[in-house]
């Protein structure tokens, strides 16, 4: 038993090791080598026919920042289209889509309101995409607000004929109301500044995030559009057109704001639904990505670490008991040797230095001061993810056990619809 | 017990510590979300636009003066009243709003130019930047700091550097040995002649067929070969002599397109591309690396804007004809035939 504890341990450390020269390799990528360019710099006056889906459930606080964005975004407006939808809504969302749609011709509402139906994104967005005449869909969660040329810049991506999906980035508007927020922004600027501009730079996988972001429409309608018994529709569809040979995009510059949960039950509730839709793909994709034929070996080596993300917090608890476990047995005898080293590095890769790496990077280049000032206390979210990440884990596997159907659980909303909070936000940044 | 409970403690303390010091840092500096310019819309002219509107309207709020009141006050030279001497040098902002502007050779000016007729500059001037509001033309060796604009016509002469972005509202027609950064127009015609040989819209017409969304996987497309969809290659690709391609094109590494072919799509590379001459292409190209035009292409159609887009060197060589906009994060800058296949031999 104490062996089968040890080679547990000793193979922990060695994953986490490859995850902290990751995120190394990632840093240095962004702050030192040649950057590849997106297609944003194309001026082209054939851009296609785009269909932008707004799935909704109960965002009445929202729907109007979101439109009014949309309505002031520039893009040719005989080759636009906004497809609202309504799912199952038990607020006032239904009637304000209603409204817009009146006053916007290019608003099309779409109620779903069928108690029998199944709700939830996917679902939503498969309906919205069966009338949709767009070639490329693009979609939004409803409290994001693209900025005015963010079609373009995304829409953009498709001249690269290998391009089936693209990614923008995600940048959160509310980071100032509380330590958490704070924290978000951080994670948002590793993630996105970071570590997903990396993996574009180095050909391997971004990861289409299921928001400012757009895709082929034939790619997916072929296979009948998302699966609907999945909560990650998002990365199910990064890996299904990935396997198929089909290429993900990332534009840095294709910003948009969104507002981050304000509170840490709302964020744990976000956290586990991502990690059980998450691991579902990952029990899905993972032999299917070691089989495949159209990645290179780098690319599946990066695509099986992604995949994991969701799984090695809980292996990495797991690694904690059972160091403390050897501890008190008295046959933790790492200090001495080799062992000792592998020790130290893990314990940096854990929780301390490896986001540190990306996050501190993607600040440099953000130019944030004040922001990083909050970096010490993610020390507290890394156990706090852990916690709900491990959660989602013991769903996505109950799911795969049971086949039990998968419900749709939505973030909660905290903006009152009022665009000056925005522009008075961006003012005081504008000032600074 | 004790020594477990100090234990505890300590560990405790040491995992409190950097939440507190991340706690307290955060609160005592105000947090503001990163800014996105959601206002930002690109254009090709955007300079010269942009200093039009902020000419205008400062001459509509305060006529008749002689300070322009820009992000600060300009002082003014009107030009109409004005005779420019070979080799002069002005200190001010020029306004020519009632007649053409000559500048004679040797001239320098180190702020902008407004003109509100054509605008005629001498070989070897320095400008800072111009904005003209009917045709432009520049002699040979004019060197540009920031950017130049012509609303109709820029006709630019060998050897001129042309800073940032060079653009006109109909036709711009460039020299050979000019280096540039962004050329943008309508019709962009590279050298002296308008190509006569580049491929006529009504074979290119011929050509067109219905494009295709299938994807091909190849390395290599034979010569006179017809393909209906897009041509993939994960490593380098070469389209071979008169094949026609009904769909667009992407190499994973170097891509090389030889002469008489035919492309209706775009042609995209994550290496450099090289394009032999008598080629036209009815879309973008877009490289990660460099980018070599050869003589008697056409990129892009009339009536449509296109681009022509690299991170590194763009080349385009005499005789070709482009529709829209070039881009290079390099220098961009225009060859003869002789240089043509030089750089060729080098790139291949």
């Amino acid at each position: 038993m104490v062996t089968i504890m040890k080679t547990y341990f000793i193979i922990m450390i060695l994953v986490m090791l490859i995850y902290m020269v990751r995120h190394i390799v990632f840093s240095y990528n962004r702050l030192y080598s040649q950057q590849k360019i997106s297609c944003r710099d194309i001026y082209d006056s054939d851009l296609p026919k785009i269909s932008v889906l707004l799935p909704m459930h109960n965002e009445g606080k929202v729907i109007p920042l979101i439109f009014k964005s949309l309505l002031e975004c520039e893009y040719d407006p005989d080759k636009l289209e906004i497809i609202a939808v309504n799912d199952h809504s038990t607020d006032a969302t239904g009637e304000i889509i209603d409204h817009y749609a009146k006053a916007y011709p290019i608003i099309r509402p779409l109620h779903r309101l069928d108690p029998d139906q199944q709700r939830g994104k996917p679902v939503a967005l498969n309906d919205a995409m069966s009338i949709a005449s767009g070639e490329i869909f693009v979609v939004f969660d409803a409290d994001y607000r693209p900025s005015k040329n963010l079609l373009k810049k995304l829409v953009s991506a498709f001249c690269d004929p290998i391009v089936g999906v693209v990614m923008g980035r995600v940048i959160p508007v509310n980071t100032g109301t509380n330590l958490l927020t704070n924290l978000l922004n951080l994670e948002r600027t590793g993630g996105y500044q970071v570590d997903q501009q990396a993996r574009y730079n180095l050909n391997l996988l971004p990861q289409y995030g299921g928001t400012v972001g757009a895709f082929r429409k034939e790619l997916l309608m072929k296979d009948g559009g998302f699966d609907e018994h999945i909560l990650a529709e998002d990365t199910e569809l990064t890996y299904r057109l990935a396997l198929e040979g089909w290429r993900v995009a990332y534009d840095n510059s294709a910003e948009c704001y969104e507002e981050a949960p304000e509170t840490w039950d709302a964020r744990g509730k976000q956290v586990r639904r991502w990690s059980r839709g998450h691991n579902e793909v990952m029990f899905r994709y993972l032999g299917r990505t070691l089989r495949s034929q159209r990645l290179r070996f780098i690319q599946k080596f990066d695509a099986v670490l992604l995949l994991m993300v969701y799984t090695v917090p809980f292996l990495l608890g797991l690694a904690f008991l059972d160091c403390i476990a050897l501890f008190f047995l008295g046959k933790m005898s790492i200090i001495a040797g080799w062992v000792f080293v592998l020790f130290v590095g893990a314990f940096n890769a854990w929780g301390n230095f490896a986001p540190f790496y990306e996050i501190a990077a993607g600040a440099l280049l953000d130019g944030m001061k004040n922001e990083i000032l909050a970096l010490p206390a993610l020390c507290f979210s890394f156990y706090f993810y852990m916690w709900n990440i491990s959660f989602g884990l013991f769903d996505a596997l109950i799911d795969m056990v049971t086949n039990r159907r998968v419900d749709w659980i939505k973030t909660d909303r905290y903006a009152e619809s009022d665009p000056d909070k925005i522009a008075v936000s961006n003012g005081k940044a504008a000032e600074k | 017990m004790t020594f477990l409970f100090v234990l505890f403690c300590i560990t405790f303390s040491l995992m409190l510590f950097p939440v507190l010091l991340g706690y307290y840092s955060r609160k005592a500096q105000r947090q503001e979300p990163l800014l996105i310019k959601s206002d930002n819309v690109k254009d090709p002219r955007y300079f010269s636009k942009s200093f039009r509107r902020m000419v205008e309207t400062s001459l509509k709020d305060h006529p008749g003066e002689e300070t322009l009141h820009l992000s600060k006050d300009e002082r003014l030279l009107f030009a109409d009243q004005q005779t420019f001497t070979p080799d002069c040098q002005v200190d001010s902002i020029v306004l020519a709003m009632n007649a053409p502007l000559d500048a004679p050779a040797g001239c320098k000016f180190s702020k902008e130019i407004y003109a509100a007729y054509d605008v005629r500059i001498g070989a070897d001037a320095q400008i800072r930047a111009l904005a003209g509001l009917n045709d432009v033309t520049l002699a040979s060796g004019v060197q540009f700091l920031r950017w130049v604009d012509a609303e109709s016509a820029l006709d630019i002469g060998p050897s001129c550097h042309l800073g940032i972005s060079a653009s006109a509202g109909k036709r711009l027609r460039i020299s050979k040995s000019c280096s540039f950064q962004r050329l943008y127009a309508p019709e962009i015609v590279i050298g002296e002649n308008t190509g006569a040989a580049v491929g006529s819209p009504a074979e290119t017409m011929q050509k067109r067929g219905e494009a295709s969304s299938k994807l091909i996987r190849m390395d290599r497309v034979p010569s006179s070969e017809t393909i209906t969809g897009s041509v993939i290659a994960d490593d380098s690709l070469v389209l071979d002599e008169n094949c026609v391609i009904h769909g667009s094109v992407h190499a994973g590494k170097r891509l090389h397109i030889r002469r008489g072919a035919y492309i209706s799509g775009n042609v995209i590379s994550d290496g450099d591309i090289l394009i032999e001459e008598n080629v036209s292409i009815e879309g973008d190209v877009f490289a990660q690396g460099c980018i070599l035009v050869g003589y008697q292409c056409r990129i892009g159609s009339e009536g449509r804007i296109k681009s022509i887009v690299a991170r590194k060197h763009v080349s385009l060589t005499e005789e070709s004809i482009i529709f829209g906009y070039v881009g290079t994060e390099a220098r961009g800058s225009i060859i003869d035939k002789d240089e043509f296949y030089k750089a060729m031999g080098s790139m291949f």
